[in-house]
């Protein structure tokens, strides 16, 4: 039993059209995901726009109801929990997002932002909170000057760095990173993972990366969903994933990836699909990436394959694998 | 979303600007004139309107009555002086007013969104859909005459566009990933609308009010004068013009002074509420060039 | 003025430095930068925020906004074109220099049809009045970028087609009037993965059938390798190094260019450990003088506090570093 289980989660959105706002259509942007993460591990959910992985994570934290499926924390079903019944999942699953300027309030100072959860869940004194939190600021690796200081003042580094204080102040077990580099400059990319990855180390903490960046995932990630259209197209251990991928959806994207070294350039093995995927409005039949893909065949027009599995925790949603 | 640094870069804004320094400067007297006029008045019982000087009707500006006086013989220098503090009250008493009412409206409707939502705004329009100026006569005129009553009344047809412009940012602020952050930290809906949300919200809201005071101020005069404002003999100096109104002709001092104070305050917000609108553009902040830093 | 391959200069920097005068104080945003591209070469302008590499492309597109203050000179086959006004300029930018941005809609007026808008320029820039010709070529350029439905294209509008529909279709308008230098300005960063790459290999394939010189503007490095033939590293506002891109991502001469391989996860290589520079960009109103590196730099010495020239330390590879001058070699 994982720390944490995601069952056949489906979130579809209404389309509504007219005066009184009647239902025309649904994007079922996720149709379906199963995702287990245990204690201490990384798993990434990649895809690009369209996939589904941001509604999936805003699922898992509860920012959205789901429309069907369960997520079960530490055995317990959290799906319909609202509310203080919400207390302990939310004491232990926490959020770092992609822009630290718009996910930090503007007019609060850093001390009071890191402060916000312990005063929020914990009883401790207000001497006790600022201990624990000039603890968090060095434990992040930033200098208590910046407790006075408001976020607009910091860097994209130091604010990232902030906002990562903030959700490991209550210890969480689970930290849902979404895209958490993307918005900041390399130089201060490698800063950030190689904190989340210490940080992880030190507090036996698992993380739920959401990314479109495969290099990100294959530096910190132990586990790789990729996920298309709403479902999860392949699944496996990282360096399996990246060494040994047999979806035409991930081997694509994979090799899509710019590459610096030129000589691994010239190894890369380029699989291209043409056009671009449909809306999640319009899911095709069968399966949904046989327009674009390259080795469709009458089979994959007609029925949608389940998650095959292929041995060493790979799994494969694509007819050509079960041969 | 205004910090600290940006008003203070408003006000270097403000400051090269020759014009806006003019509004400014205005507006800044106008509130000290405002505050500390009925402890400057020569005399008073003229200015409240309590005494009469009969013997001293209609004299035309002069050394000892810089603006006249007027059919009752009172000092118009010191009734136009007073009226800056009844403007005052006026400008503040019906923004603050409208502010109370509107920013709640417009924050539950924001937050809540929905059903509850879309009603509280449609009773907002409905509000809005009254031309400002007619829905505040016909209020003013059932609530009767009365600094009180021109205040509330104002107040009421004012505070649809509080409303609105509450609503819309906290539209834009509720989905933004700082609210996200607070939603995964467990915090309830309450604490998320008044520490999160409002706050955000209220910066542009604040300074427009601000600036909405001159409006205000001509407003509650355009009532006065027509009537239904604040009644004699309290020196408010849109009823100060309308009571000039029979005697133009022979003592056209009467009208012009009350009606000159009124024209220069009101430009004098606008002036700066232009300047503040400059100072909030971005792209002109950016682009300003400085000669000789 | 041609380079050691006969092939001649498109595009010149001459000690190009551009200052922004903001209310907050002076941004310089470019210090001394020079820089060639050549006829049928396409040049990577890469670095982190504030490196500059923007401003150049905006500044050789005539595009700054007007609180920029240019120096040094921008030379276009030899010509000067840093203050060009008037007639000469719009015989410049739009006809012989195009750009495309991050973002597609920007280039585009949402008001009007991406026909209306092409037509535009075809007939603004090459002189065609006929209208079947105007479509023609309009057609003909859409195909190239790869659009499958060209005349529904032509007749939508903006808001009517995807980001990467949209960015062929600038891509288009930007060729359209045949021009020999075509700046990108991150033309990818907004675009899914996959759909990069297709933009990407339009690119070179484009650059070749036109026959065009680009000036690529990135921060990505893998981005430099796949479409670029040169590479140049811009920080803080300065040149650091410059070369063919093989040649400086293989062997990287500047600690920066260095460290900066060295901290850029891969996807197609296990990397063990991450290095990372330590310390933060420098404040663009207050750059150190000498080298602006030098704070986060692990090779700093006294002699980096005065900025080094670019020196030709391989053939083609130029970099600007104290490390390389006479004697002091690796």
């Amino acid at each position: 039993m994982a720390m944490l289980e995601v069952k056949e989660l489906r979130k579809y959105f209404p389309i509504r059209s007219g005066l009184l706002g009647r239902v025309v259509g649904w994007v079922k942007a996720v149709d379906g995901v199963d995702i287990n993460i245990e204690e201490n591990t990384v798993v990434a959910l990649v895809g690009e726009s369209g996939s589904g992985k941001t509604t999936t994570a805003r699922c898992i934290l509860k920012l959205h109801e789901p429309t069907a499926g369960k997520i079960l924390f530490m055995g317990e079903d959290v799906t319909k929990l609202k509310g203080r019944r919400l207390r302990k999942y939310r004491r232990n699953v926490q959020a770092v997002f992609q822009n630290p300027f718009l996910s930090l309030n503007p007019r609060m100072k850093v001390e009071d932002i890191v402060a916000e959860p312990l005063k929020t869940h914990t009883n401790m004194s207000r001497r006790e909170i600022a201990e624990t939190v000039k603890d968090l600021l060095t434990k992040v690796g930033l200098p208590k000057d910046v407790l006075r200081r408001y976020p607009y003042d910091l860097s994209g580094g130091q604010a990232q760095r902030v906002a990562i204080a903030r959700a490991i102040a209550l210890k969480p077990k689970l930290v849902v990173l979404d895209e958490p580099t993307s918005a900041l400059d390399v130089s201060v990319q490698a800063q950030i993972l190689n904190l989340l990855a210490d940080l992880k180390e030190e507090m036996k903490l698992s993380y739920l990366l959401i990314t479109h960046d495969l290099s990100v995932v294959r530096y910190i990630s132990d586990y790789v969903y990729v996920m298309y259209l709403g479902k999860i197209v392949e699944a496996a251990p990282t360096e399996e994933l990246f060494t040994n991928p047999q979806h035409p959806y991930a081997q694509a994207l994979l090799s899509a990836v710019p590459e610096p070294d030129p000589r691994l350039r010239k190894l890369k093995k380029r699989i291209i699909l043409p056009g671009e995927p449909p809306s999640a409005v319009n899911v095709p039949p069968g399966c949904r990436l046989h327009p674009r893909c390259p080795y469709a065949e009458e089979r994959c027009k007609r029925e949608e394959p389940e998650l095959i599995d292929v041995g060493n925790g790979h799994f494969v949603r694509c007819w050509r694998a079960s041969s | 979303m205004s910090s600290p640094s940006e008003l203070r870069i408003m006000f270097r804004m403000i400051r090269r600007n020759p014009v806006s320094m003019l509004g400014l400067i205005i507006v800044v007297t106008f509130v000290v004139v405002g505050l500390i006029a009925p402890y400057i008045l020569t005399r008073p019982e003229e200015a409240w309107g309590i005494a009469y000087n009969v013997k001293d009707r209609f004299l035309p500006p002069s050394l000892q009555h810089p603006f006249g006086t007027d059919e009752y013989g009172r000092d118009m220098f010191n009734r136009v002086l007073l009226g800056t503090r009844f403007s005052l009250m006026i400008a503040v008493g019906v923004v603050g007013l409208a502010l109370l009412i509107g920013i709640p409206v417009g924050l539950v409707a924001g937050y809540v969104g929905g059903k509850v939502g879309t009603a509280l705004m449609r009773i907002t329009d409905m509000f809005l859909a009254f031309p400002p100026l007619l829905l505040a006569i016909a209020l003013a005129a059932t609530l009767g005459r009365g600094l009180t009553n021109t205040i509330v009344a104002l107040a009421i047809s004012w505070w649809p566009w509080y409303a609105r412009l509450i609503f819309v940012q906290v539209n834009s602020i509720k989905s933004l990933p700082y609210v996200d952050a607070a939603r995964v930290m467990g915090l309830g809906s309450l604490t998320i609308m008044f520490k999160h949300i409002l706050p955000n919200a209220l910066t542009p809201i604040t300074v427009q009010a601000a600036l909405d005071m001159g409006s205000a101020i001509l407003e509650a005069a355009g009532l006065s004068f027509l009537g239904v404002g604040v009644p004699p003999p309290t020196p408010e100096w849109g009823l100060l013009v309308s009571m000039g109104w029979q005697s133009i002709n022979r003592a056209w001092w009467i009208s012009f002074f009350p009606g000159l104070a009124i024209v220069i305050t009101v430009l004098g917000f606008n002036l700066l509420a232009d300047a503040v609108r400059e100072a909030m553009d971005p792209r002109l902040r950016k682009a300003l060039i400085m000669k000789g830093v | 003025m041609s380079g050691p391959d006969g092939r001649k200069h498109v595009l010149e920097l001459r000690n190009l430095t551009i200052k922004y005068y903001t209310l907050t104080g002076i941004v310089h945003a470019v210090r001394d930068v020079s820089l060639v591209i050549r006829e049928r070469e396409s040049v990577c302008l890469v670095g982190e925020s504030g490196s500059g590499k923007s401003t150049i492309g905006l500044a050789v597109a005539h595009a700054l906004p007007p609180n920029a203050r240019v120096s040094g000179q921008i030379l276009f086959r030899g010509e000067d074109v840093t203050r060009l006004k008037g007639d000469d300029l719009s015989k410049y930018v739009g006809r012989k220099v195009s750009i495309i941005f991050q973002d597609p809609a920007a280039t585009f007026n949402p008001l009007f049809t991406i026909g209306e808008q092409m037509g535009d320029v075809i007939r603004h820039h090459r002189g065609v009045k006929d209208k079947e010709e105007v479509k023609r070529i309009s057609i003909d350029l859409l195909k190239k970028v790869g659009l499958p439905d060209p005349e529904r294209v032509l007749k939508s509008y903006p808001h009517e087609l995807s980001g990467g529909m949209l960015q062929r279709a600038s891509i288009a308008v930007a060729l359209s009037p045949n021009p020999e230098l075509l700046i990108a300005d991150e033309p990818t960063t907004m675009l899914d993965v996959t759909l990069q790459a297709q933009i990407l290999d339009l690119l070179t394939k484009l650059k070749e059938e036109f026959g065009l010189s680009m000036l690529f503007i990135t921060h990505n490095l893998g981005v430099a390798a796949e479409v670029c033939d040169r590479i140049a590293v811009l920080y803080a506002g300065k040149l650091l190094e410059e070369g063919g891109v093989e040649d400086v991502l293989l062997n990287p001469l500047h600690p920066y260019t260095r460290k900066l391989l060295e901290c850029v996860p891969r996807a197609h290589s296990k990397v063990r450990k991450l290095r990372h520079i330590p310390g933060t960009l420098p404040d663009p109103r207050h750059p150190p003088p000498g080298c602006p590196f030098q704070p986060r730099c692990e090779e700093a010495r006294d002699e980096c506090g005065k900025m080094p020239p670019l020196i030709e330390v391989r053939p083609g590879h130029r970099v600007a570093c104290v490390k390389y001058l006479s004697g002091g070699g690796e």
